[in-house]
């Protein structure tokens, strides 16, 4: 059963996943803390660590192509454990879409809006988002090409303007720090930008696309959206050099770095806005597959009366998850990844081995 | 007619959308612009209590406010200035900030502040506690030139400046045109942070200071300041300031005097690059080898006239070799017995040995390292041009009686 | 607290109502489900309590195996 019969295009799919990426450009943070000027490195090594994972979910997406995440767990292990296992994948896409959503509130406040309560930002963000889940797919992937437009300009004007700020030998020493290090920060990035592309099997059933042609979208989306983060941070690394593991947001410092005379100089508005619109589209989605989860483990179709309620947990969840960034960044860095590897990794691998082992769909089932 | 769900929907947006509008317009972050006033320059300098530092902020005056002749408390304005200078004493600087900030009729905005002045005598006692609000506060910006004033920061900025309306604006814009010489000469707060948290490298700030001419206080750049550990610990004058300058290379448009015997020469350099290349010698110490490129304009020529045309510019380009290479040198010895890494040699050393840098212990050991430092500069000049004059009246003077 | 029950009060009108109309009885599970966890940690919030995170909790076991960096 179908819960939204709503359907995107190939399109859309593919501009949603890299805008679904790049809107985690903020948490790059999390690893410049650790890998300092070899965090484009680690961003390389995730990214070619991930495939074998972007490939796993593309072959559940094949194997199951009419059933959502919940529907591929039901089928897989049965009623009660299906049942049990989709429930933790809700409070994973809950907690996922309550953290972008903290993190909307604090950027926001740090870039521009620093005496609005975090509260009320979280709000009205929230009460736009309900508007848009309760229309569905359609409505939450609609804008998604113009802001990957939109964001791949910021990042490409950024660079030429930055050029001349830029110093290769911020780059060195390469290499040098100790293995954990790299292992650590390669970790969050698999499980912490790439790997959350997991909430995309929820919408498997609502993308237009053919057995054949699912690999190609999958990858192109996850490669454009991966290069888009990479490409931010050789430009972070190249002006700031050794000061990029002083900031919060290394990307906001550079972005203010800009300078061609008085005209073109303060710019960090644009990247704000780029990155406010980005993290939009990120809630947006991770709520309405929240809502969609929901939806299908208690069997509803009327899901939009779902939406604005799961809203109102992201937010007073949201305020009880960490009471400030420093404990955010430091969770992000050290417990975060292992957490998100039991939904993002071993859960999904676990399906998929078993049903290959159970030779799932079957043949009625498959396309 | 409109269905019973439609009208609740358009009901449901009409009272949605003024409270987005009020919210998300910023209702508690609205700052309209005759409540604000605009910082345009921030100095620092030590007060007579030890424990506490002395806090101005330049305050440029609109237009509107002059003519209404609006002020505040604890305000100096010289004649002539569109500026006022607030004060306080206190601890840290946000809480100077604080004090200003409750005691005027509007409020304080250090986004657009154009340079931050520290004195002297607070650079003696360390700057590094006194910057993390630059980096910290979301309003202050962290690309704002820094620069040490020979005196007191206050009364810099307090005075009147006849090229530019506002002190803190003129030094501001003075360092941007220099910057168009050499990036080097231009200290961003934080390029001061970056080279103090490397560890190694001693960072310079331009130093400007007060000059009486014709019964006035002028603004005058004079050489720039050497801190290691954050303190200030020497000063490098303009000839050792242009010698470090022409160390790190990327140089457009300073001028180079040549002298030998009687003869003197100016040229302007059009380019100056260097090639550095830093090696760990055989006993562990660094060797530097500095090759210097530069293409330059005979501009002035003095006492030349014995010279044949035609070895002028060989003879001038073994003069200006000279001068660039004595000139690098004398500023490098001068670092050298202040056992300041300016140039940021060990930087260079860490990143083209890091394996070297840890397992012997160079880092620590580095101002022992830098002082027996094996310095050699080669420098090729170029002269394509003689610019408009081939020879000089006193050459043409000397040919004509020969 | 008045602002909190105000603002729960409108989902209740625009969300619970048409579902208990409709007499969709899993529906309305659901968003219960959602809704009281909702209210609940709202009212806390508001009432200064403090309300513990799930994610430290788990942090705090992922420590004791020995699962972190």
């Amino acid at each position: 059963m179908r819960i939204d019969k709503g359907q995107i295009s190939t399109k859309k799919f593919i501009f949603s996943i890299i805008c679904y990426i790049q809107a985690s450009a903020m948490l790059t943070s999390f690893i410049t803390a650790i890998v300092y000027q070899d965090s484009w490195l680690v961003i390389l090594f995730g990214m070619i660590v991930c495939v074998p994972l972007i490939w796993l979910f593309n072959s559940l997406m094949v194997a199951f192509p009419d059933m959502n995440l919940i529907q591929i767990l039901n089928k897989v292990y049965g009623p009660v454990a299906g049942k049990v296992i989709g429930a933790g994948y809700i409070w994973f896409f809950l907690t996922l879409s309550s953290l972008n959503l903290m993190d909307l509130g604090d950027f926001t406040k740090l870039t521009f809006m620093d005496e609005m309560p975090l509260l009320v930002l979280a709000l009205m963000c929230v009460i736009v988002t309900s508007m848009v889940v309760r229309k569905g797919i359609k409505a939450v992937a609609w804008y998604s090409s113009m802001f990957v437009v939109v964001a791949v300009a910021i990042l490409v004007i950024s660079i030429l303007l930055l050029l001349n700020q830029m110093h290769y030998e911020n780059f060195l020493p390469t290499l040098h720090l100790s293995v954990l290090d790299y292992v650590q920060g390669t970790h969050i990035i698999l499980t912490i930008p790439f790997g959350e592309l997991v909430a995309f099997l929820m919408i498997t059933p609502n993308v237009k696309i053919s057995r054949e042609n699912n690999r190609k979208h999958l990858f192109t989306g996850f490669i454009v959206g991966g290069l888009t983060i990479l490409f931010a941070v050789v430009r972070d690394v190249a002006v700031l050099g050794n000061t990029i593991d002083m900031f919060t947001l290394p990307s906001l410092v550079v972005i203010r770095l800009v300078r061609l005379g008085e005209a073109l100089s303060r710019m960090e508005i644009l990247f704000a806005i780029v990155l406010i619109i980005l993290l939009f589209f990120k809630i947006v989605f991770l709520q309405y597959v929240t809502v969609i989860a929901l939806a299908q483990l208690f069997n509803i179709t009327s899901f939009r009366y779902l939406a604005l309620s799961v809203g109102a947990l992201m937010v007073a969840y949201g305020m009880t998850l960490y009471p400030n960034v420093v404990v955010h960044a430091a969770s992000g860095r050290e417990i975060i990844p292992f957490l998100w590897t039991l939904f993002e990794i071993l859960i999904p691998l676990l399906t998929f081995i078993i049903a290959k082992a159970r030779k799932l769909p079957g043949k009625k089932e498959a396309r | 007619m409109i269905a019973k769900t439609g009208k609740i929907r358009v009901l449901a947006c009409a009272a949605l959308l003024p409270a987005l509008m009020a919210f998300l317009s910023g209702c508690w972050d609205e700052h309209e612009l005759n409540e604000l006033f605009f910082v345009t320059g921030i100095a620092l300098d030590a007060a007579s209590d030890p424990d506490k530092i002395d806090i101005a902020l330049e305050i440029e005056q609109l237009q509107s406010d002059k003519s209404n002749g609006s002020s505040s408390t604890q305000t100096t304005s010289s004649q002539g200035s569109d500026a006022i200078l607030l004060k306080a004493e206190r601890e840290t600087v946000e809480e100077g900030i604080g004090e200003i900030d409750i005691n005027s009729t509007r409020r304080i905005f250090i986004h657009h502040n154009q340079v931050l002045l520290v004195g002297i005598e607070l650079a003696e006692q360390g700057l590094e506690n006194n910057l993390d609000l630059f980096t910290r506060n979301t309003e202050a910006r962290a690309d704002v030139p820094l620069l040490i004033v020979d005196g007191r920061a206050d009364k810099l900025l307090s005075i009147d400046v006849e090229q530019e309306t506002i002190a803190g604006v003129y030094v501001a814009r003075v360092s941007d045109r220099q910057s168009t010489i050499s990036e080097y000469y231009k200290v961003r707060i934080l390029d001061f942070i970056s080279k103090y948290i490397d560890g190694t490298t001693a960072p310079v700030i331009p130093v400007i200071k007060l000059v009486n001419k014709n019964n006035k206080d002028e603004i005058e750049f004079s050489g720039m300041a050497v801190f290691i550990g954050g303190k200030m610990i020497g000063r490098l004058s303009d000839d050792e300031t242009l010698g470090y300058i022409w160390a790190m290379g990327g140089v457009s448009g300073s001028v180079v005097t040549a002298r030998s015997d009687s003869m003197t020469a100016s040229l302007y350099i059009t380019s100056l690059n260097v090639n550095r290349e830093i090696t760990v010698r055989q006993d562990g110490g660094v060797s530097v080898k500095l090759a210097v490129n530069a293409s330059l304009e005979i501009k002035e020529l003095i006492e030349f006239d014995a010279i044949p045309v035609k070895e002028l510019i060989p003879i001038l380009t073994d003069m200006v070799q000279k001068a660039i290479a004595d000139r690098i040198i004398n500023t490098f010895e001068a670092v050298r017995e202040m056992d300041a890494d300016i140039y940021g040699y060990g930087v260079d050393i860490h990143r083209k040995y890091p394996n070297e840098w840890d397992s012997g212990n160079m880092k620590e050991r580095w101002p022992e390292l830098f002082s027996d430092i094996d310095f050699k500069v080669s420098v090729k000049a170029a002269i394509p041009t003689t610019g408009k004059a081939i020879q000089s009246m006193e050459m043409e003077e000397y040919n004509g009686e020969n | 607290m008045f602002y909190v029950l105000v603002g729960f009060s409108f989902i209740v009108l625009i969300d619970i109502v048409p579902i208990i109309k409709r007499r969709s009885w899993r529906s309305l599970a659901a968003l219960l489900l959602v809704f009281i966890p909702a209210l609940a940690f709202a009212l806390l919030l508001v009432t200064g309590v403090e309300v513990p995170s799930s994610l430290k909790f788990l942090g705090d076991v992922l420590k004791s195996l020995g699962l972190s960096y």
